[in-house]
Order: C-alpha cells, then sequence, then structure tokens
C-alpha cells in the first residue's frame, strides 16, 4: 500500500521517523574540532564552497537586460557580477577588470548598458566581451581573450545559484523531486522581497544547523514557535525526511490546534492568507517542505513563510547570513503591506532567539573541551550535512594524491 | 493648526511623532528603543483602530499615499512591529530586542 500523502493526511497521534529509517546516515558521535579548526575549515573551503552552487540572489533583482547586482563571496575572495544581458541571459562574471584586475562596479545594484572601468577605459559588454580597450594595438592580446572572466550560474525557482567550479555538475537535476516542488512555492514567482542579514561568531555549520532541526523549539522558541510543537509532538519533530544526494529535506509538522496569540497576529495572519489566496498562493501543493539544498542554502515551502536563508562562512568561526521573506507583486493594498510586516516581525523576532544558543555552542566547541558532538536520531539532517562534507573533503584529498 | 492624521484617527495623534516612521530599520529600531509602557500605551491605543485604519487605507492606492495618510500607514506599520512584543513575547522582548538587533534590515521598504 502506497504511504498516505504527508502534505495532506491528517496528522493525529504523531509518529516520529524513526532510527531504522536513518540508519544509512549512522550513529557515531562527530568530531567536534570540524566545527572550529581553522585547517578542517580551509579544507571545507575548496571541497565545499568553491565546488558547491551556492545562492546569491533572484531573478526579481535583475529584471530587465542591463540590470545588475554584485555580490562579495569572502569565502572565494571573490567579487561578483551578475548581469541580465540583453538576450536575456542572466551571466555571472568575476567583477574585475581583465586589464589589471580593477573592480568595474562598487555599488550593490544596478542597471548599464556596459561596463566601463575607472582605471584605463577597458569597456565591457552585458555579455562580458571586451568592446574597447583604448590603445590596445599596445596588447601583446587578442580582446577575445580579455572577456570578463566567468563563473557558472544557473536559476531554480527564480534563485539565482553560482558555482566556481567550471566543471560542477548542473543543480537543477542534482535536486530530485525538490526542483519541481520549489518551482510550486511563491518564490519561484516573486518579484521583490524584504531582507536582513546578520554576522555571527559561529562556525557555518552550527549557525546552519540550528535551522535543520526541531529539537530546541520547545526550549528556544517556546511562545514566537507558533504552531511548531504540540501535544502530539512536544518537540516538533517533522512528518518525514528525505534526501536528494547532498541535498536534504524534511516535512514540517504543525499543531492543528494553534491559535494566534492576540487581535494582531490574528489580523496579521487572515489578511496575509486572503492575499495569497487572491494571487492563488496559498494552496500550494508543498507548503509544509523544507528544502535544504547544499551546502547554505534553505527555504520553507509554506506560502505564509516563504523565506530564504542562505549562511555564507567568513572564516571558520565567522558567518554572515541572508534572510529574505519573498512576495509575490506589490502590496495591493495597505492592509497586505500590513500583513507582510506582520510576518517579518514574527520571523525576525523568530530568528533573533537563536543567536545566544548559536554563539555559545561555538564558544563551547572552540574551547578545545570536546572531542565529540552527538547527534539524535532527530537531528537526522544535521548528521547528513557532516556527511556529506566529510565525502566532499576526502574526494578533495583523493584527487590531491 | 496642522493635520497630522485623517479625521476619525486623531486619538493617534499623539503616537505620530515616536511611531510615524519611515522604513523598516527605523520602526525596528524604535519599537526596541522604546519602554514597555511605551509600547502598551501605543499598542492599546492603535489596536482598536486598526481594521478601520486599514479600511481607510485600502480605499486610497497604495503606491502614492501622502500626508495624513502615510503618517497613518507608517502607524500601522509599527503597531505590525510592536504587536509581538506586547501579545507574544511579553517579559521576552528585552532579550529579543538585543539579539535582533544583530539582524540588519537591508532597507527598501515603500513606507
Amino acid at each position: 500500500m502506497a504511504d498516505a500523502d504527508p502534505q495532506t493526511a491528517p496528522q493525529p497521534g504523531f509518529t516520529p521517523v524513526s532510527q531504522e529509517e536513518l540508519d544509512f546516515l549512522g550513529t557515531d558521535p562527530i568530531p567536534a574540532s570540524a566545527y572550529y579548526d581553522p585547517d578542517w575549515y580551509e579544507l571545507e573551503r575548496k571541497a565545499v564552497f568553491l565546488r558547491s552552487w551556492i545562492n546569491i540572489g533572484h531573478v526579481c533583482e535583475v529584471p530587465t537586460p542591463g540590470n545588475f547586482i554584485h555580490r562579495q563571496l569572502e569565502f572565494a575572495s571573490a567579487s561578483l557580477l551578475i548581469v541580465k544581458g540583453k538576450d536575456g541571459e542572466l551571466r555571472a562574471f568575476h567583477n574585475a577588470c581583465t586589464h589589471r584586475g580593477t573592480r568595474l562596479v562598487r555599488e550593490a545594484a544596478g542597471h548599464r548598458a556596459n561596463f566601463r572601468c575607472p582605471y584605463h577605459s577597458w569597456t565591457f559588454g552585458q555579455d562580458g566581451a571586451l568592446l574597447s580597450a583604448p590603445d590596445f594595438e599596445g596588447f601583446n592580446t587578442t580582446k577575445e581573450q580579455c572577456a570578463l572572466k566567468q563563473v557558472r550560474c544557473e536559476v531554480v525557482a527564480g534563485l539565482i545559484f553560482v558555482n566556481f567550479d567550471p566543471d560542477a555538475d548542473a543543480l537543477r537535476p542534482q535536486l530530485g523531486d525538490f526542483a519541481d516542488e520549489m518551482d510550486t512555492v511563491p518564490v519561484a514567482r516573486a518579484t521583490e522581497f524584504s531582507e536582513y542579514t546578520y554576522e555571527l561568531n559561529a562556525n557555518w555549520k552550527i549557525v546552519y544547523d540550528n535551522f535543520q532541526e526541531n529539537y530546541h523549539l520547545r526550549f528556544i522558541h517556546p511562545r514566537s514557535g507558533l504552531g511548531g510543537t504540540g501535544p502530539d509532538n512536544p518537540f516538533g519533530y517533522p512528518t518525514r525526511y528525505r534526501f536528494f544526494g547532498d541535498h536534504r529535506g524534511q516535512t514540517i509538522w504543525y499543531n492543528p490546534e494553534t491559535q494566534p496569540r492576540g487581535p494582531v497576529q490574528i489580523g496579521g495572519f487572515m489578511a496575509a492568507a486572503t492575499a495569497l489566496a487572491g494571487k492563488g498562493l496559498m494552496d500550494t501543493p508543498h507548503g509544509r517542505e523544507y528544502f535544504g539544498l547544499f551546502p547554505t542554502f534553505f527555504m520553507l515551502g509554506n506560502p505564509l513563510q516563504n523565506f530564504s536563508h542562505v549562511v555564507y562562512p567568513l572564516d571558520a568561526g565567522r558567518t554572515r547570513g541572508v534572510i529574505r521573506m519573498y512576495w509575490v507583486g506589490e502590496a495591493e493594498n495597505a492592509t497586505e503591506l500590513f500583513a507582510r510586516q506582520a510576518g517579518l516581525t514574527m520571523m525576525r523576532d523568530l530568528h533573533a532567539e537563536d543567536i545566544d544558543v548559536i554563539e555559545d555552542g561555538q564558544t563551547g566547541l572552540s574551547s578545545g573541551a570536546l572531542e565529540h558532538i552527538h547527534f539524535q536520531t532527530q537531528e537526522a539532517l544535521c548528521r547528513h550535512l557532516y556527511n556529506t562534507v566529510i565525502d566532499k573533503v576526502r574526494a578533495l584529498q583523493a584527487e590531491a594524491q | 493648526m496642522t493635520v497630522l492624521l485623517p479625521h476619525g484617527f486623531e486619538a493617534l495623534e499623539g503616537f505620530v511623532d515616536q511611531w510615524a516612521l519611515t522604513g523598516e530599520a527605523a520602526r525596528a529600531a524604535a519599537r526596541s528603543a522604546a519602554t514597555d509602557e511605551a509600547r502598551a500605551r501605543f499598542y492599546e491605543a492603535a489596536q482598536p483602530l486598526m481594521e478601520p485604519a486599514l479600511a481607510h487605507l485600502d480605499a486610497k492606492p497604495i503606491g502614492s499615499l501622502e500626508g495624513a495618510d502615510a503618517k497613518l500607514m507608517r502607524l500601522m506599520l509599527s503597531l505590525a512591529n510592536v504587536y509581538h512584543s506586547v501579545e507574544v513575547l511579553g517579559d521576552q522582548e528585552a532579550e529579543n530586542a538585543r539579539m535582533r538587533s544583530r539582524l540588519k534590515f537591508t532597507d527598501h521598504a515603500p513606507y
């Protein structure tokens, strides 16, 4: 008999995913040094971050030819320029003039017909081609050889990913069922977003792991974690886990008895649901899914909480994070704008509550006091992330030998 | 005398200076900087007027609210900040404010 569809099946008397279903991930303790050792981070940087697809934005930021966004990616010491060309193609380039490396763009975003280096006026097209360079005859090279250095770029569900590895496999085929499911989430049709960012004193895996286990919900989010836990499921564990190669997800359990806490919260939820329903976005088929794309992207499918969260390592013990709530269309009226703000407030307050435990976890591990940390059955996604990182590092080491 | 807010919402005029601020970052900062009493006073005054205020504003194009209407919109957006302190966080507000100061808005809100 086929399993009941977890998207629509009723959830009385919650049963957590069993250890037997997750045995393939192993049960051993995890070496703590992987969460603070700079030498290990350097291996991760090369084996994971310079070879994986990293989300750096959304197509709504580059709607018309000539639109560009500029991103600094510290793990690669890279400044990237993502440009929509006249042909409608999105391309990513190193933001470095091929003459002597000067940055072409300083602003975070904008619109340009072409990109002129301020230093010696080399000028590049939206496709990266060198269009003109004063007194170019004096160089012993060709314009073709001086095009901007390109970086792989791919769009999934409206989200822009880059990869520094020219030989990397395409992202979409890696994602299994996630790819088509993500296409049904509002983010795939988003036209704008609200954003907040942070820098935390913690290793990127400590930050990311916090957001892929529910074990902490009842302790850290007792009031703001609305509907995440309940008598049938006191820890708010998911109804299933899914793994597609390096990528992983969970189907979120919601307490059906959840009641908003006050009239403004009720009004905000109702207004948000009404606005989403009016755009055909409320009854999306994958609203309970958590999509975790290796290494550092995740988002919820819930149209009321359609946020993405990306972490970017700065070094072994520091991480930058970018959280976005995506919106489809401009708010059509004051009530929708109010609802968006109410949802944004709730989400930011919820994320704020995690900050102390993330940084305190780093402090404890960085002391070297622990040889190992432990993941329980329902921290399966954390274990899968660690296992995947180990696989990547071993593959790099094997290539080097 | 300068009319600060649309007719029917005069009860909120005493809150304009502190709460009718432009941009997500400014409103979030005002919420965190306020005392519990100031947040409670604003919430208790603004919450009962939430539905009529939004109904008043919904009758106008959202992209071009000006003057008194824009101020009322900003007050409602501050209510959409402050409610979470009053309705949800309660005595956890101070700790939350300390930690959420680490989460910085990239501000491009229309109001």
